[in-house]
């Protein structure tokens, strides 16, 4: 159990998200960064969809109530549990009285917290992830206190994890969608040799990207019909600016999409900072399935990712203070 | 229909959307609410979940089975099952009947809409507290309505610019549809009237009270009456009467 002693404004508990209520208008939501939560779900040996806090910018700091176990992935923090730091893409124990200070995201946006028997969050359609400005669930706030779900007594070791690849991504891959074809040959191809900057105006429901020159548009474009939006659509305002869609996108609009990103690059372009230059390709539905499937089975393998931390005796200011020998030392004293 | 419709399409990679109608109109509607129906009935094990739009019915596949051949066969198959142009509308529709505030500095755009539309302020004003338009769709966020049609002369395009935050509750309109807002939101369409309706309510037994099918129609109140709702409105119903409709 952590009390929240302060935290950036847009943090919120996310999981993997809701399935099944897109027809009452509920967006998919869940972690922007789903390596982020299977990578959290490994290292504490719990299910990917537990609940995990996502923090944004500089994160927060938090008083540790009781003993617990915790893992950190996502966008690198610098860590660190009563000023001596934590490993990032790591578990580790905390003891009650510890202040855990996360801050200063690295290499990208989304950063996560997980707890070991997950964090307990109201749950709203099935899915205890936050969606605030559609009226569901909270962002996190100074004295929240942060309940476990499950009382896990069971120890484990501390683990590392080799995070998967996904920080330095520059070109993303598109499949054709159902209003590819509303964009004429000429715009398609000038969408393709367009490098585009991420622009700060972005959140967990959608990215905006700028570039020289103008904008992307079909004819007619203010007319079309609204139907359906998924997470990944690159969709083209008003005057032809492209969003790409993330996790808590609306599941309806009228402004036409070019493409879809396939899911395993969605991850990707939510964690880069402005400013980072991208760019786009469309692939084959064969190639994207194929890329798909890889993804699928090296998430099934996600555990031989783990391994037991390499310490450096030299960067410890009390080695005392450190459980090496395994987790006994979890078990209540 | 036209010669091209029914038709399957891609949604990404994992989605398929079979559309029954390019144009918004009410037998598109009923026919791709019907044929998503029929789907569902079905429980076809590689789909995860489905939607309507206006005109379309859309079905999320497990992206672990990538869109076989067969599950497009299996749609073609339901959809030569029947005519679903002549379909009928879902069982247990209700009226919704809402107040509204049209126009005044609580939803600006409301003159310029009626000059684009070419109507006096009470031939507007008639036709929103008169007509009831059918709940086509609903989505962009919790519980929002996308009703319609209204008669041709409100076909007006989206603005180009996407406006500062639209309020909660708004009613807005475009290309012959009508919107009650479920958040705060930045938009295209036009705001011509402002209600205290919660289309998204968590207070409530029932967050979501509109269903496809259902229709809307209005109250013209004015600004001290909406005050006047809204100082008691924790249940977000803003003084709506709901009725069945008898078929």
């Amino acid at each position: 159990m952590l009390e929240v002693m302060s935290i950036l404004g847009f943090s919120s508990f996310q999981d993997i998200g809701r399935s099944g209520f897109r027809s009452l208008g509920l967006s998919r939501s869940g972690a922007a960064d789903y390596y982020a939560m299977a990578e959290g779900a490994a290292l504490l040996d719990q299910s990917p969809n537990s609940t995990a806090l996502e923090l944004i910018g500089n994160g927060g700091i938090f008083n540790v109530l009781e003993d617990c176990m915790v893992a950190l992935t996502g966008a690198t923090m610098l860590a660190s549990a009563d000023q001596k730091p934590l490993a990032w893409n790591a578990s580790h124990y905390l003891y009650k009285g510890n202040i855990l200070n996360l801050t200063t995201q690295q290499n990208g946006r989304y950063s996560y917290l997980h707890l070991r028997g997950g964090f307990k969050a109201p749950k709203i359609f099935n899915s205890c992830s936050a969606q605030p400005v559609a009226g569901i669930g909270q962002y996190t706030r100074p004295k929240d206190i942060l309940a476990q779900l499950e009382n896990k007594q069971d120890p484990i070791e501390c683990q590392k994890i080799e995070p998967f690849n996904r920080f330095d991504l520059t070109t993303f891959r598109l499949v054709e969608s159902f209003q590819t074809k509303l964009f004429n040959q000429e715009t398609i191809e000038r969408f393709i040799d367009t490098e585009f900057s991420i622009d700060n105006q972005s959140s967990r429901g959608g990215v905006k990207l700028t570039h020289t020159g103008s904008g992307f548009s079909t004819s007619n474009q203010l007319k079309i019909l609204s139907d359906v939006i998924v997470p990944g659509d690159i969709q083209m305002t008003g005057f032809g600016q492209p969003f790409v869609l993330l996790a808590d996108c609306q599941t309806m609009g009228g402004y036409p999409r070019i493409g879809c990103i396939i899911p395993p690059d969605l991850p990707a372009i939510a964690q880069l900072k402005p400013d980072k230059k991208v760019k786009f390709k469309f692939i084959a539905r064969e190639e994207a399935n194929r890329i798909v499937a890889e993804d699928t089975k090296s998430l099934e393998l996600i555990k031989r990712r783990c391994s037991a931390p390499i310490r450096d005796p030299e960067k410890m200011e009390d080695l005392l203070d450190f459980n090496l020998i395994d987790g006994a030392v979890w078990a209540k004293d | 229909m036209t010669d091209n419709f029914p038709k399957m399409n891609f949604v990404g990679l994992d989605g398929i959307l079979v559309q029954f109608s390019q144009e918004i109109c009410e037998s598109g509607n009923s026919a791709a609410l019907a044929f998503r129906q029929e789907i569902e009935k079905k429980n076809h094990p590689y789909i995860i979940e489905s939607s309507n739009s206006l005109t379309a019915a859309y079905f999320r596949l497990d992206i672990k089975i990538s869109p076989a051949d067969s599950i497009l066969n299996f749609f073609d198959d339901v959809l030569k099952e029947k005519n679903w142009y002549t379909s009928e509308l879902p069982l247990n529709r209700k009226l919704f009947k809402i107040p509204c505030v049209f126009g005044t500095d609580l939803a600006p755009q409301f003159e310029k809409v009626i000059k684009l539309a070419k109507l006096s302020r009470a031939q507007a004003i008639s036709e929103f507290t008169t007509t009831k338009t059918r709940v086509m769709t609903i989505g962009f966020s919790p519980g929002q309505p996308y009703a319609g049609l209204l008669s041709e002369k409100w076909d007006v395009p989206r603005l180009a610019e996407v406006s500062k935050n639209v309020p909660k509750s708004a009613l807005v309109c475009a290309i012959r549809q009508l919107i009650i807002f479920s958040n705060s939101t930045p938009t295209g369409w036009h705001h011509i009237g402002q209600t205290a309706f919660e289309c998204f309510n968590s207070n409530r037994q029932q967050p979501i009270l509109l269903n496809p099918g259902d229709e809307i129609t209005f109250l013209e109140i004015n600004p001290s009456e909406l005050a006047q709702i809204k100082s008691n409105n924790s249940d977000g119903l803003g003084g709506v009467k709901i009725s069945e409709i008898r078929t």
